[in-house]
């Protein structure tokens, strides 16, 4: 069953995440699918050689070897407002030296650096013939329930977390719970938070046309660490979107980008009593595509630094960069999915779930 | 496609800096046939040890050396100390040596003559146990600005009553030799020792170019009732093997005015700039242990500009004002704070901001 969102709807998304990636020549979805042009096997491979290089400075050189020229057209479009945004967002801080005025920016900078690698991650994979795969996404399940286990080994910890949460939507809201307990007994963490909808298809696991979302997101966290001698409190918020790439062409239906922003304020509370505060910056992005209707998998980038892994260490920046990963996200039985990410910042952090998604299927 | 490749090999470990721990543990020690030099805690990096001659380059204001020596190395040697106090005086197993006349008021020159046998040097000024105030100069980052530091040597030396530099690294902006060549030239122009921790700068090339020439970057020292404990942060993270002997060290240094200097921030004061630690756990857990440690003065560089602040609880501050490229919109440029000590009350006393330019 498709097509459960309005289009008037649909299109209000399309043009807050275009404003969002400063994207606004980014057009509306196409009128109508065009029969997808037949590539031999040697085209084929020559369309990825080039979607990697010198597509990584062109995007849509693959989809433009594959006779994709209106996807081609619009990737090429995609990375100019992300390298528009990159600068908007670093060049303040880059030239200023890191002035806290110009940090409110920064988000600016991961976004577009998100909308620059989804539309060169797009072009490899409409290059390689993504677009003749069928996606059939489904809304989340109106309620969930996770069990699972994370690893984390960094410089200072090697720990195995038992992990669990819930999330359960009513409405436009939504609540999500946490919680982490290192099986060691030295650390343990929970996250309460709120997530209301103000755009896209609710929850409630229909297929979907379009899986363009926007949210809002309020989160409670704690953590408390008896090695570390701190526990930290943190209060965030933020916004969170998912552009579903059908809005660029329906050739690129199937793959989609991810990205978020917000701040939090944290307060850490040392063992000799003594406490401090602090502000976070929060921005995220990821490319992802669809596994027919069975998922998702997605590689993703976190800015936040107060997570498991931390970020990465990355020489001269050393500080300043976040986290990559991975996940997987994949129906395996009925209302049963797993759950698979790895990611690497200053730690490597594994995580594995089952979760059974309750309501309708 | 270079720099690509080593941020994928920097990605593919968790303790970057798990080697250079080992690597300093060599600073100070050295032989050749019949003569063995050790400098004590490796507060010194051997430069030369060669025919009657040991060269060294102090990291601290007092300094202790062992020097064992064979039958046929016995006889007059020349000793040569860089890098330390104008009026350090050397003590050869109980007994004062005159110094010679110099060029440089931190190159403090020595003639010897060792019997065989084993032998303690003991360089210091004569008030280095002496409890009273008394005043350092503080900075960081000067990275591109080495064909210019010598006007914030001049500007320090014109502060009649500082005792010596105390640095947070990146003293570099590559760590190329000719860059390790201009600063010490340039230290020619500064009346005072200079002694410093690394930055992320300096690990841009093999770490054992730093530490063969200017020692240590995980040291600690005291002087006159105050300890002065550096630490290499230049991962942006602390190693564990340097987060154990910070720990003890800073432990054996509760009942002194404690001082801590280390490249990068734990935590940033403008939380959301990032410019701290790449772990905010990690940055919070070395926070834990200066907390416990009780340090009563916490100096940090690595971003362009200077903040005053209290880091829970500690006084702290970050002052990056070497001459690199500055934070434009604060108002500070090149600076250097001076740090007045107060052993006797167990106290900092101010921390006045100079401005250079």
């Amino acid at each position: 069953m498709l097509g459960c969102v309005t289009v008037d709807r649909l299109e209000l998304v399309h043009r807050m995440f275009a404003l969002a990636v400063v994207v606004a020549c980014i057009p509306g979805p196409a009128a109508a699918d065009e029969p997808a042009p037949k590539v031999s096997s040697a085209r084929r491979a020559a369309a990825i050689a080039l979607a990697v290089f010198p597509g990584v400075l062109v995007h849509g050189t693959g989809s433009y070897v594959v006779g994709e020229r209106r996807s081609a057209k619009r990737l090429a479009v995609m990375e100019g407002a992300g390298i528009a945004a990159m600068l908007a967002g670093g060049l303040p801080t880059g030239i200023s030296g890191g002035n806290p005025y110009s940090i409110p920016l920064v988000p600016l900078l991961t976004t577009g650096t998100g909308a620059v690698l989804s539309s060169w991650f797009t072009d490899i994979w409409v290059a390689a013939g993504g677009s003749a795969t069928s996606a059939e996404p489904r809304a989340r399940a109106p309620w969930t329930l996770e069990l699972g286990s994370s690893y984390l080994r960094d410089a200072y910890r090697h720990r195995l977390f038992a992990r669990g949460s819930a999330r359960v939507e009513l409405g436009r809201a939504a609540v999500i719970a946490t919680g982490l307990h290192h099986a060691g007994g030295d650390a343990h963490e929970a996250a309460l938070g709120t997530e209301v909808r103000l755009l896209g298809a609710p929850s409630d696991g229909r297929y979907l046309l379009d899986t363009t979302r926007l949210a809002v997101r309020g989160t409670a966290r704690y953590r408390d660490d008896d090695e570390d001698l701190v526990s930290v409190a943190t209060g965030e918020l933020e916004i969170a979107a998912r552009y579903d790439h059908r809005r660029i062409a329906p050739e690129l239906a199937g793959t989609f980008t991810d990205a978020s922003m917000g701040i939090a304020r944290e307060r850490a509370r040392y063992d000799t009593g003594v406490h401090e505060s602090s502000t976070l910056l929060l921005a995220t992005f990821a490319w992802g595509l669809y596994l027919r209707d069975l998922g998702e998998v997605r590689v993703f980038y976190d800015h936040r630094r107060d997570s498991l892994a931390g970020g990465l260490q990355a020489g001269r920046a050393a500080g300043f960069i976040g986290s990559f990963g991975a996940a997987l996200d994949l129906r395996i039985w009925g209302p049963w999915a797993a759950r698979a990410e790895l990611e690497y910042g200053s730690g490597a952090l594994g995580t594995v779930a089952v979760r059974y998604q309750g309501g309708p299927r | 496609m270079k720099s690509a490749l080593w941020l994928v090999l920097l990605a593919a470990c968790t303790r970057p800096g798990e080697d250079r721990p080992t690597t300093e543990d060599l600073v100070g020690s050295a032989s050749i046939t019949d003569a063995q030099v050790r400098v004590v805690d490796g507060l010194a990096a051997v430069r030369d040890l060669s025919d009657h001659r040991i060269e060294l380059w102090a990291t601290a204001p007092a300094i202790e050396i062992e020097v064992t020596l064979g039958s046929t190395g016995a006889g007059a040697w020349t000793l040569i100390v860089r890098n330390s106090l104008p009026d350090a005086v050397l003590v050869v197993d109980g007994a004062p040596v005159a110094r010679d006349p110099g060029t440089r008021p931190t190159v403090g020159q020595f003639p010897l003559s060792l019997a065989a046998g084993p032998h303690r040097l003991a360089l210091a000024p004569p008030d280095a146990t002496r409890l009273e105030r008394y005043r350092v100069a503080a900075m960081a980052d000067i990275q591109t600005a080495l064909p210019t530091v010598h006007q914030v040597f001049q500007a320090i030396n014109e502060v009649p009553d500082a005792r010596f530099v105390i640095a947070m690294g990146d003293i570099t902006q590559r760590a190329e030799i000719e860059e390790f060549d201009l600063f010490e030239q340039q230290l020619g122009t500064l009346d005072i020792p200079f002694y410093t921790t690394i930055g992320n700068h300096e690990l841009w090339a093999p770490f054992e170019r730093y530490t063969e020439r200017f020692g240590r970057a995980d040291f600690q020292f005291g002087f006159k009732g105050a300890t002065f404990t550096f630490a290499d942060s230049g991962d942006a993270g602390l190693d564990p093997l340097v987060e154990d002997w910070l720990v003890e060290r800073l432990a054996a240094a509760r009942d002194q005015t404690s001082v801590f200097l280390t490249h990068i921030p734990p935590i940033d004061p403008v939380g959301a700039r990032y410019g701290a630690f790449r772990s905010s756990r990690d940055g919070h857990r070395l926070v834990s242990r200066l907390v416990d440690a009780g340090v009563d003065l916490a100096l940090y560089g690595h971003i362009h500009t200077y903040v005053p602040y209290e880091n829970a609880g500690i006084r702290s501050f970050i002052s990056g004002g070497g001459g690199a490229e500055p934070m434009k919109g604060d108002g500070v440029d090149r600076h250097f704070l001076m740090v007045e000590l107060d052993p006797e009350n167990h106290a900092i006393g101010n921390v006045e901001v100079h401005r250079v330019d």
